[in-house]
């Protein structure tokens, strides 16, 4: 059998073949096949292999069922860039920078903390201050008596009443260093200060009649520097010889001058 | 009610926003892959492997889908050299690729019950030897013919999906056709 086709009507044969040609090109076309043989029998042909393949399908593949496709589905999977490169980049990267891509990557956490930061360190140092301030209120606000003070200077030097054990009054002779200048409440009752500038009082009393005290109590009715203390004084109750404990804390002389003065109301009402 | 996505727009969406989306295009396709891998490979077994890993290579390269060609294209693609892989490897292993030495190969073939061991037997040596003669073709030409008998594709989408003029599809058909036609008549069907 001769299968060259001098038509060369290949293409349009396969179309009509799969039945792929329709309206005038397909009427034209049937019209050409019912008067040309060769392309009659290369139909033959054509349609012999398409019906034995058609076959081995429908008899072969068309009772299988689909496979079921199973894929896991990972949402992290899709990014702009792999995540191979992601992870190696994280990997690979030093704390610092790791630390610097975390202030980059929410600067909103950046910003609360450098607030939070601020807000701490501005709450340490009014805390700080009040309770210095405190420290100077507690001291100048004796309730029995108004002692007149005088300031230190840096010539002064310090020396504190302690409190014994018995509630006696008893002078730190020795000498401690000056304390920080502080102005405020400590200011008032100074005498002879013109010269002075404003400083805390540290250990300064007057008015205290009778009380034991070590050698460098100060003399009474009078304002005592502090230099003044070291002398000893006949206003002053006489007071052991005890070892005085060196103190610089005002707060605890504060509280040795009001307990004396109470022992010198108790002792004076008695 | 809410217009059919086209198979770029399911993937883009797989991309950014829902993986399930891929599952739309796997839904979509998988028949005809399948298919595609069955005429490719004639085995259940090796199709349905085919099948699964083209559509897990796809998955797994989605990021790496350009859009330069079309979604089915690239499927195709896919299947087709899983087809390809599928069948050097065999050959390696020296596997009997298409049929037993005996020809007779129960699991291939599902007779109708109704039919006559006679007929059954006809048959099923009529579509052993088209089996020999369509794994025969050449890659092209099979891949061609493929997608027309088993896919049921139309011209117009196996040159889409191929990528090539509508004239050249017609013309690999014809030719895949005709070299069937000749070798199914130069093997005579023995019945035993």
């Amino acid at each position: 059998m001769n299968n060259e086709n001098s038509c060369k009507f290949d293409e349009e044969l396969v179309s009509y073949l799969y039945g792929e040609m329709s309206g005038p090109d397909k009427e034209s076309f049937e019209v050409h096949l019912k008067g040309c043989n060769s392309c009659m029998a290369e139909l033959d042909d054509l349609s012999l292999a398409h019906s034995s393949v058609l076959e081995f399908k429908s008899v072969k593949f068309d009772h299988l069922q689909t496979p079921v496709i199973e894929i896991e589905y990972d949402k992290t999977r899709f990014v702009p860039k792999s995540n191979t490169e992601a992870q190696t980049e994280s990997a690979s990267k030093p704390w610092f920078a790791a630390v610097r891509d975390l202030f980059t990557l929410s600067p909103s956490w950046a910003t609360a903390a450098t607030a939070f930061g601020a807000l701490a360190l501005t709450f340490g140092i009014f805390y700080f201050a009040v309770n210095s301030n405190d420290k100077d209120v507690v001291q100048d606000t004796s309730p029995k008596a108004s002692p007149s003070v005088s300031p230190k200077t840096e010539s002064n030097v310090g020396t504190n009443y302690s409190q014994e054990p018995g509630n006696e009054l008893v002078q730190n002779t020795k000498p401690t260093p000056t304390p920080p200048v502080k102005t405020g409440a400590a200011q008032k009752n100074l005498v002879d200060s013109g010269d002075q500038p404003a400083v805390p009082v540290k250990a300064s009393v007057t008015n205290v009649p009778k009380k034991k005290a070590s050698k460098g109590t100060t003399d009474d009715n009078k304002s005592v520097k502090p230099k003044a203390l070291d002398k000893p004084s006949k206003a002053l109750p006489k007071q052991k010889d005890v070892a005085i404990p060196d103190t610089d804390d005002e707060e605890d002389d504060t509280l040795r001058l009001a307990d004396m003065f109470e022992e010198i109301t108790a002792k004076n009402t008695k | 009610m809410r217009e059919a996505l086209t198979d770029e727009q399911l993937v883009e969406s797989a991309l950014t926003e829902n993986p399930d989306a891929f599952g739309e295009i796997v839904k979509k396709w998988e028949r005809k892959i399948f298919a595609l891998c069955f005429g490719m490979l004639n085995r259940e077994e090796d199709a349905r492997d085919a099948t699964q890993e083209t559509f897990i290579s796809a998955y797994r390269n989605l990021a790496n889908f350009r859009g330069e060609a079309k979604v089915s294209s690239w499927l195709h693609r896919i299947a087709v050299n899983q087809c390809l892989t599928k069948q050097r490897k065999v050959k390696v292993r020296g596997e009997v690729y298409l049929e037993d030495e005996n020809g007779n190969n129960e699991s291939y073939f599902a007779a109708p019950a109704s039919a006559s061991p006679g007929k059954t037997a006809e048959q099923n040596e009529r579509l052993r030897l088209v089996r020999i003669a369509v794994n025969s073709l050449p890659d092209d030409l099979r891949q061609v013919i493929v997608m027309k008998e088993f896919e049921e594709m139309t011209f117009q989408e196996i040159s889409e999906v191929l990528d090539m003029p509508l004239s050249t599809v017609k013309s690999r058909l014809y030719t895949a056709l005709k070299q069937l036609k000749m070798k199914l008549e130069r093997t005579p069907v023995e019945v035993v």
